[in-house]
């Protein structure tokens, strides 16, 4: 017997311009279950959720809700209509409170008095309901990610929303608020809502979706009943069938490293509350060689590349080495003049400057730009630019585009192309595919590894056991800021090594 | 010295600080509301300047004060739709819009009141607003004189702040017009119309100096000078971060200010032994100073002087 779909959409097709965003889009969501839409950046999955919200118009194409056709024109149209989205940046004022937060809609007239009582009354109601736990009195900018996520779902449950669009949720959250995410999805699907769940994770969609739809370049490659999906037929139908995933672990290097490039000695360092999460690390990295770093968060990986790329200070007598010369720790100028190429873990602030166009980003952390006499020679460095952006596939406008309007992995490619077009002997990453799509994640492994096989060393710290394992020659683990054991990926298992992050077994004893 | 500390130099000394503090209450609370909503009213200077020319010769040629009030607030809210024309919906730079706002009123009013009035050495004047006492409450000594002997915009300037407070915390309103302020795409979002909200709040404000330049020119003396706000409009901008956005705190920096206006004019005429530039320089000071000491971990609204584009991510 066929159900009637709480939402269902028909030949959708928008385009911008000759770019065809999306190309006869069909979808059904039905109650009480996740729908999730699986692809890439850029494959159109913001432009459909869009178009579902009324910020775009489709071209063509029909929306239709439990069986009847609607026109969406805004998103007041679409809240009206039951349809509510959980935006990735977060549609919340700061200093109010949940409760406030949420009397700001409503329909009241502007000079009524706010009844916060009753508000919270309901808001308590649909807490219990749906199990979402969340404090409503605070301020939401001292809440986390996690809690100021769950505050924007309760608003869209009060304003009666039965279809929610969750738009790449997990990417703002740290790993262990996502659990509690799902356990609210999972409520809200209990209670018969029907939810839409934006992704480029293959993990998260095969827990918790009921079905899957993967688009590619605007157009559906596949849909899937999850129970009869398995994550190979998923990738393949994110990649095509000509891709398959490459094997990085073959590209391990064979024979010994070259001479050590970067030393680190003693190193002690502060975080940014000045506790010390570095507590007397001695590290080597040789040419030639990649060295993964492992360990839970805040246990001192950050600070050590950090202070390893000079832009954190090296404290109680710490020392670095840059070819057995010791370098001052206090600015990162003698980094940068030795070459030591930095991809930090904060793309978007630490990496580059939202508001420079390209070109200008070009030319950070780069004490030698190219000069015409007294000035920047600017022709040269668009030049340069464009020549980098072409070789990495950096996908933007042009060199005039503002880096923040630059998707995240198109961000961290420029950013990498920076970083190794000037040949630097050692490159030192945070991190370096987190958030990147499938695509995006291969590019990047491809040319650290690359950067290997040039004979540069590589300090990668990573939270993703594949990258380390397949990409790394060695791995250290560091726990409470010490390294705890070092192991070579061949010789270990991830159980092994997840074992020694939580601190458990000391040095790899068996 | 001494007869600085009894009470027939003190009640008449906080009675013209309440009297001198009445104009920066109406231009800090009307600024009060408008940074709520993001925007800042720099030419809070000229708003006053001119409502306090155009306010007296409408009561100089009328003959009726209650007239020149009116026209006084209403010059404010005027010249605030123009500004707000350029800095909210061309999203100018709200600053830079002010500041010239400010040059051309000092010219301005200085032109207007020469070409109507011409030099001589009799200034044109006009009767002040007359001192309304409230019954009961003005015969309580010391604070009767202090708070209930004086003119009609005194008490509305005390309740005007009293309204702005509640209609901000209380209202669904006063909600929203925060929100604006502090993430207007969150506010957007909510189905708030941004635009319309800083429209309001800084006409509001601009209204509010209106009347505050009114007070000046017929509020105590009953004529105009030149450049006769001096200053006054951006010590509003200080009580305003004073105040941390709240109009109650307002009141009483307001009142502050206008102790130690009140206290440099009996100190000169007292011909203490410092020439009179310290005197009249003392306001100004006394601005900085607690400026220094009070303006520390104050959070101003998040999007304060940023122009609002719908269009832009």
């Amino acid at each position: 017997m066929e159900r009637t779909p709480l939402l269902e959409l028909k030949g959708i097709t928008k385009t911008f311009g000759d770019f065809t965003a999306n190309d006869n889009i069909n979808l059904k969501v039905y109650r009480g279950e996740v729908h999730a839409v699986l692809g890439e950046n850029g494959a159109g999955k913001s432009t459909l959720m869009n178009i579902i919200y009324g910020i775009y118009k489709p071209d063509r194409g029909e929306i239709s809700l439990s069986g009847q056709s609607v026109k969406i024109q805004s998103p007041r149209d679409a809240l009206r209509h039951g349809i509510g989205m959980v935006h990735q940046h977060f549609m919340l004022v700061g200093m109010y409170s949940a409760i406030e937060n949420i009397c700001l809609m409503g329909e009241e007239k502007a000079l009524s008095l706010t009844n916060k009582k009753k508000t919270e009354e309901k808001l308590i109601e649909l807490k219990k309901q749906y199990g979402i736990e969340v404090d409503l009195h605070s301020p939401v900018e001292q809440l986390s990610i996690g809690m100021q996520q769950k505050v924007e779902i309760l608003k869209l449950l009060y304003t009666g929303a039965d279809v929610l669009i969750f738009d790449e949720p997990t990417a703002v959250l740290p790993p262990q608020e996502c659990d509690a995410l799902f356990d609210v999805i999972k409520n809200l699907v209990r209670q018969d809502k029907g939810v839409i769940f934006i992704s480029h994770k293959l993990e998260e969609v095969l827990y918790i979706s009921n079905y899957i739809t993967v688009l590619t370049r605007g157009q559906i490659t596949g849909q899937i009943r999850t129970q009869e999906a398995d994550k190979e037929t998923i990738v393949r139908m994110m990649v095509g069938e000509d891709m398959l995933p490459p094997d990085f672990a073959a590209r391990r290097a064979v024979g010994t490293p070259g001479p050590v490039v970067l030393e680190g000695e003693g190193l002690y360092a502060r975080d940014d509350r000045h506790v010390y999460t570095l507590q007397g690390v001695d590290i080597q990295i040789h040419a030639g060689e990649i060295v993964g770093v492992a360990g839970v968060e805040g246990n001192g990986q950050v600070e050590l590349a950090e202070v390893l790329a000079g832009v954190r200070k090296a404290r109680k007598g710490g020392r670095v080495k840059i070819d057995g010369q010791e370098v001052s720790t206090k600015n990162a100028s003698a980094f940068i003049e030795n070459n030591i190429a930095y991809v930090p873990a904060d793309r978007n602030y630490v990496g580059s400057v939202p508001d420079f166009p390209l070109y200008e980003n070009w030319i950070l952390r780069n004490n030698h730009p190219p000069m015409k006499g007294p000035f920047l020679d600017y022709g040269k460095i668009r030049e340069e630019a464009q020549k980098a952006m072409k070789s990495f596939d950096v996908r933007a406008r042009g060199v005039e585009e503002r880096s923040a309007n630059l998707s995240g992995g198109n961000l961290q490619k420029f950013i990498l192309a920076r970083a190794l077009g000037k040949h630097p002997r050692v490159l030192i990453c945070e991190y370096p595919t987190r958030g990147l799509d499938i695509k995006a994640t291969w590019f990047v492994r491809d040319r650290i590894l690359r950067a290997r096989e040039a004979g540069m060393g590589v300090l990668m710290i990573s939270g993703d056991f594949e990258e380390l394992f397949s990409l790394s020659d060695r791995i250290v683990v560091l726990y409470g800021g010490r390294i705890v054991g070092e192991v070579r990926p061949e010789e270990t298992t991830v159980r092994k090594v997840g074992m020694m992050m939580m601190g458990v077994s000391g040095h790899e004893s068996n | 010295m001494d007869q600085i500390f009894t009470a027939a130099f003190l009640v008449p000394l906080l009675a013209a600080g309440v009297r001198m503090g009445a104009p920066l209450i109406f231009g800090s609370v009307g600024d009060v509301l408008s940074e709520k909503t993001g925007v800042m009213n720099i030419a809070l200077e000229g708003e006053m300047l001119i409502a306090a020319l155009l306010a007296f010769m409408a009561a100089y040629s009328s003959g009726s004060l209650l007239l020149g009030v009116l026209v006084g607030g209403f010059t404010g809210l005027l010249s605030a739709l123009v500004i707000a024309f350029w800095g909210i919906s061309r999203r100018q730079d709200q600053s830079v819009v002010g500041i010239m706002f400010n040059i051309f009123a000092l010219g301005f009013t200085n032109f207007l009141y020469r070409a109507t009035f011409g030099v001589r050495t009799e200034r044109a004047s006009v009767a002040t607003l007359e001192t309304i006492r409230i019954p009961v409450l003005a015969d309580i000594p010391y604070i009767g004189e202090i708070f209930f002997q004086h003119n009609i915009l005194v008490y509305l300037a005390f309740i005007g702040a009293v309204a702005v407070w509640f209609v901000m915390k209380y209202t669904k309103f006063g909600l929203q017009a925060a929100a604006a302020g502090e993430n207007p795409k969150a506010a957007a979002a909510a189905g708030i119309n941004v635009v319309r909200l800083r429209y309001i709040g800084y006409m509001f404000s601009g209204f509010m100096a209106g009347i505050g330049g009114a007070f000046l020119s017929l509020g105590n003396v009953g004529t105009f000078t030149e450049n006769m706000s001096s200053g006054r409009g951006f010590i509003c901008l200080a009580i305003t971060i004073l105040s941390r956005w709240n109009p109650l705190f307002a009141v009483l920096a307001a009142f502050l200010f206008g102790t130690v206006e009140a206290l440099q004019l009996r100190l000169q005429a007292m011909g203490a032994d410092l020439p009179y530039q310290f005197f009249v320089a003392l306001p100004y000071i006394v601005t900085l100073i607690s400026l220094v000491i009070f303006g520390r971990n104050i959070r101003a609204p998040k999007d304060l002087g940023n122009a609002y584009d719908k269009e832009s991510r």
